[in-house]
């Protein structure tokens, strides 16, 4: 589904990834991981466009999408979350859900001005209280984030991004922060949405988390792949314990 | 989308009838006109400030586009007024474009500094080009708005079109607040990565808003020019812009209310504290001081807070 080839992002001086490649599954989870500093982000950022790559290719469902701005790369069915909550605070969680929905079903601010455009807001609550009941908030839906504990306001975030029917769905540490009954909730949830047929990519650093979850695992160091496979195939990867525990302990 | 509150526009309106009916006192009248302009220019920057968090510190340029458009093609070229009304604007919106797509790439202080910049080259434009401006002493002979024989020279007749432009305005606002652009704005100033990766158009947003802003600010010069029959730089100045920041800020930043509110109230001031002229700008930036530490929401939302807490 998601095809990497070679990529390489520089900064400057500073070579943040270098000749990444894989691809992901068809179906599943796969999840990213490595020690602070190994360029997950950076990937997510190359692969959604907010970075451009220096060399190499991102391919989805077989068209090229390197080097496209994040708007289009959403129109192509890639969502993404972010490692930091986005929800305006002085907004209902209801309201927060419109994010999801105008940047794909764009409508017609004069329509929208002389309130012509009923039938869109109709499509639109339907469709926001399918996903917010998909994830279990609805009970939340009129309440402002102040007000919402954090578990439930990560799930809001995952509601929101498939607001849009994504293929592929990307998230940056969806269970930083969270405590056990939370991060069991949010797996939960996950493995929901994969039923539904979205592909997830995942940044995670909650090997738990991963290992109860994640059908593929990718591991990077220092800008590259040191390691990919299954999650016990990876747990067992010398390349990879050495850069989690240090030569010493390997 | 959400439902209409008319609450504010029935009291805009009933103060307006109440003003037009209730005050004979023409300097006063000039007063209340004078403080719509200045509401529907703090609205207008609230919606760039409050609601995308667009930081402009030159909307003080924008106003004397406007004013000097108007000016300019009635006086020297025999324009209609009410022609002026159409062209000021596109012209606003067009000098707008041109200049925030390069600085609408730019954030914060950055962005605010260029604003700041762009209104000091036109400042020093008006004060420069004599022939078409006038220079420092100001374009005079700006006769009155008319249309279809009706001419609104006078203070009074001219409240009575300002109050009906303003009243438009304030619905118009309202349907503005009321709509999905509301939150397409909120949801660009709180992130614009976010906006991005769910599809939204930021740059392209942002440009449209600050140049339709701009397009509004310059209307309401061309009523200033044909208010006042003479203009001259120093009603377009870094002060002015000033001004209409303190306004919004206080008024409530994020409430197209607040713009109104904001404006009206340090309105008073200058009539209220006439001794103190030379202090304006202090006082303005003593109520700020405490605006921003002590009701961040500006007035507008103070009383939003009290009136939700009281429900």
């Amino acid at each position: 589904m998601l095809d990497i080839n070679n990529i390489g992002v520089s900064f400057g001086g500073v070579r943040a990834l270098n000749e990444v490649s894989f691809t992901t599954p068809d179906k599943g989870i796969t999840a990213l991981i490595g020690p602070n500093g190994a360029g997950k982000t950076t990937l997510f950022n190359a692969i959604t466009g907010f970075v451009t790559p220096t060399d190499g290719t991102v391919s989805f469902s077989g068209e090229n999408i390197t080097g496209k701005v994040p708007e289009d790369v959403f129109m192509y069915g890639i969502s993404r979350t972010f490692q930091n909550l986005n929800i305006i605070p002085e907004l209902n969680l209801r309201q927060n859900m419109y994010l999801g929905f105008i940047g794909k079903e764009k409508p017609s601010p004069l329509k929208s001005i002389a309130g012509l455009n009923r039938s869109y807001w109709k499509d639109a609550e339907k469709r926001i209280d399918e996903c917010m009941d998909f994830v279990n908030v609805t009970e939340y839906a009129e309440m402002t984030p102040d007000s919402i504990p954090y578990g439930v306001l990560k799930n809001f975030e995952l509601a929101r991004a498939i607001l849009s029917n994504p293929k592929m769905l990307l998230l940056d540490e969806p269970a930083a922060g969270l405590n056990l009954n939370e991060k069991e909730n949010l797996a939960a949830m996950v493995k929901k949405i994969v039923g539904q047929g979205v592909n997830i990519l995942m940044v995670e650093h909650d090997m738990q988390f991963i290992s109860s979850l994640a059908d593929y695992v990718i591991c990077l160091n220092f800008g590259e792949v040191i390691g990919k496979g299954t999650y016990k195939e990876v747990r067992e990867n010398k390349e990879v314990l050495r850069a989690y525990l240090g030569d010493d302990e390997v | 989308m959400r439902k209409l509150n008319p609450t504010f526009f029935i009291i805009c309106t009933l103060a307006v009838v109440g003003i037009g009916f209730g005050v004979y006192n023409e300097y006063y009248i000039g007063v209340a006109s004078l403080m719509m302009i200045n509401a529907l220019n703090t609205a207008a920057l609230n919606v760039l400030l409050g609601y995308t968090g667009i930081i402009s510190i030159g909307q003080a340029a924008f106003f004397g586009i406007g004013a000097y458009v108007a000016a300019y093609f009635s006086v020297n070229l025999g324009v209609p007024p009410v022609l002026t009304l159409i062209i000021a604007p596109v012209v606003a919106f067009a000098v707008a474009w041109v200049i925030g797509y390069p600085v609408l790439k730019l954030h914060g202080h950055y962005l605010a500094m260029a604003t700041l910049g762009f209104g000091m080259i036109v400042y020093i434009f008006m004060n420069e080009f004599y022939d078409i401006t006038g220079g420092p002493s100001g374009f005079m002979g700006i006769g009155s708005f008319h249309i279809f024989g009706l001419n609104f020279g006078t203070e009074k007749s001219f409240y009575i079109l300002m109050s009906g432009f303003f009243l438009l305005s304030v619905f118009l606002y309202e349907v503005f607040d009321k709509s999905f652009l509301h939150y397409k704005l909120k949801f660009i100033k709180s992130s614009e990565s976010a906006c991005r990766s769910y599809g939204i158009d930021v740059a392209r947003t942002k440009l449209l808003v600050f140049s339709s802003m701009a397009a509004i600010t310059a209307l309401n010069g061309v009523f200033y020019t044909y208010y006042t029959h003479f203009i001259s730089p120093v009603s377009f100045s870094f002060k002015y812009s000033i001004s209409l920041i303190c306004m919004a800020i206080v008024g409530g930043l994020g409430h197209i209310t607040g713009g109104i509110i904001g404006a009206v109230f340090l309105g008073f001031i200058p009539e209220v504290f006439a001794t103190f002229d030379d202090f304006e700008m202090i006082i303005y930036g003593g109520l700020l001081a405490v605006v921003i530490m002590f009701f961040p929401g500006g007035i507008a939302g103070t009383l939003k807070k009290l009136v939700k807490k009281n429900a």
